[in-house]
This record gives structure tokens, C-alpha cells and sequence, in this order.
């Protein structure tokens, strides 16, 4: 049932993880970060380069180490693990470019119907667009998905 | 393959896959670049939003 992904560290306080992406690139570090923006449960997920051992950033727009797909399960590990601890957050995520947001994109619609029972997701065309129940083919620039009632 | 209904977020989570590791928490109170810049764009993009409505949380 759980797609490849790759093994998580995970802080205490389950809003912090970090995992290792391997591939012809070599190791590269990944920090997945959720931090709250508001009282009202609005969490936004940040997700880049960098090495928790020696504090290195590396900004490189796209790691290019053939591993993308477990690379977005990994994200979506953490996100599982996120709610199961803070179940009545609401995640917010927008890809730092047109690549990594298309990224984005196709994992969401990816995993769509596996999270579909669990899940309500949102998105959002334009900075200035309402946002709207995600639906497949639309080219959504930001994200949001929060636990639907069970 | 047989499908399972995921009915619960619990029936998603690896947990073989997984490691703790307290020291992590510290980055969260750091002033990471990236990271500020993505809560920045978040709180920018709260305002005049209808997220929240959405969410069902208005």
C-alpha cells in the first residue's frame, strides 16, 4: 500500500523531517518544514535543500537526481504523519518554480485518488483567483489540502 | 492487487520507515531563507482569500 519512498527523520514535534534523496547526483539532503502562519490552523509546508548537519542551502532549482517520484511520496509521508498528529490543520504549498510547482501538480493528481477518502484538496490558479476544490488538468500555481471529517 | 479503503490518515504512515531525532526542532525557530521566504508568500497570500471559506472553516 505505501508507494517507495525514502526513510524520514522526524523532529518531536512531527512538523519537521528530514530525508536523504539519492541518485546519479550523489546524496542530497531534503528538509521538509511545516510552519504555522496563523491561530486559525494555517500551516504552510516548505520543502528544499538542506543539510541539517553543517546548516548548507543549497538553492539549485531542481536536483535533477532521477528520483522525483519517491521524492514526492516522502513529502507526502510527512504530510500523512503532519495530520495524524495536528488532524484540523489546513496545509498551504506553492512550488519555488513553474518546474517544481508543475512537480507539484502532477504528484497531487498522482496520489489524488488513493488520498481521496482522507483528504480534501484545493487549489489556486492565480495569486489573485479564489481558491477552489482541486480538479485534474488545471494549471493550480499554489495548494491546499486539509483531514476530511471521517 | 486487492484495494484497502483508506479510512483513517493513520493507514497511510510507514511507520517502519521512520526515525526520531529531537534536535530537528531547533531548525524551526531559525530564520531559514527559504523557508522565511515561503511563509512570507503564505501570509501575502491569506489576504482577500477565500481559503478559509473553502476549508469550511467561516
Amino acid at each position: 500500500m505505501h508507494l517507495p519512498h525514502y526513510e524520514l527523520t522526524i523532529g518531536e514535534s512531527k512538523s519537521i523531517f528530514e530525508f536523504t534523496s539519492q541518485g546519479p547526483k550523489g546524496d542530497i539532503p531534503k528538509i521538509i518544514v511545516f510552519s504555522k502562519i496563523s491561530e486559525n490552523g494555517l500551516y504552510n509546508l516548505a520543502f528544499g535543500d538542506f543539510d541539517t548537519k553543517t546548516g548548507y542551502v543549497n538553492d539549485r532549482v531542481i536536483s535533477n537526481n532521477s528520483d522525483s517520484e519517491k521524492v514526492l511520496a516522502t513529502v507526502l509521508q510527512a504530510l500523512y504523519i503532519f495530520f495524524n498528529r495536528y488532524p484540523t490543520c489546513i496545509v498551504i504549498a506553492k512550488g519555488s518554480t513553474k518546474s517544481r510547482t508543475r512537480l507539484y501538480r502532477m504528484g497531487i493528481s498522482k496520489f489524488r485518488v488513493q488520498v481521496n477518502n482522507v483528504l480534501f484538496l484545493m487549489g489556486r490558479e492565480t495569486e489573485v483567483s479564489d481558491w477552489e476544490e482541486f480538479q485534474l488538468n488545471k494549471e493550480y500555481i499554489s495548494f491546499a489540502v486539509q483531514l476530511k471529517i471521517m | 492487487m486487492k484495494k484497502t479503503k483508506i479510512t483513517d490518515i493513520s493507514m497511510l504512515i510507514d511507520e517502519k520507515n521512520l526515525k526520531f531525532d529531537s534536535t530537528l526542532d531547533r531548525f524551526l525557530t531559525m530564520e531559514i531563507p527559504f523557508i522565511q521566504k515561503k511563509i512570507e508568500w503564505a501570509i501575502d497570500n491569506l489576504n482577500n482569500s477565500n481559503l478559509m471559506e473553502l476549508a469550511g472553516r467561516k
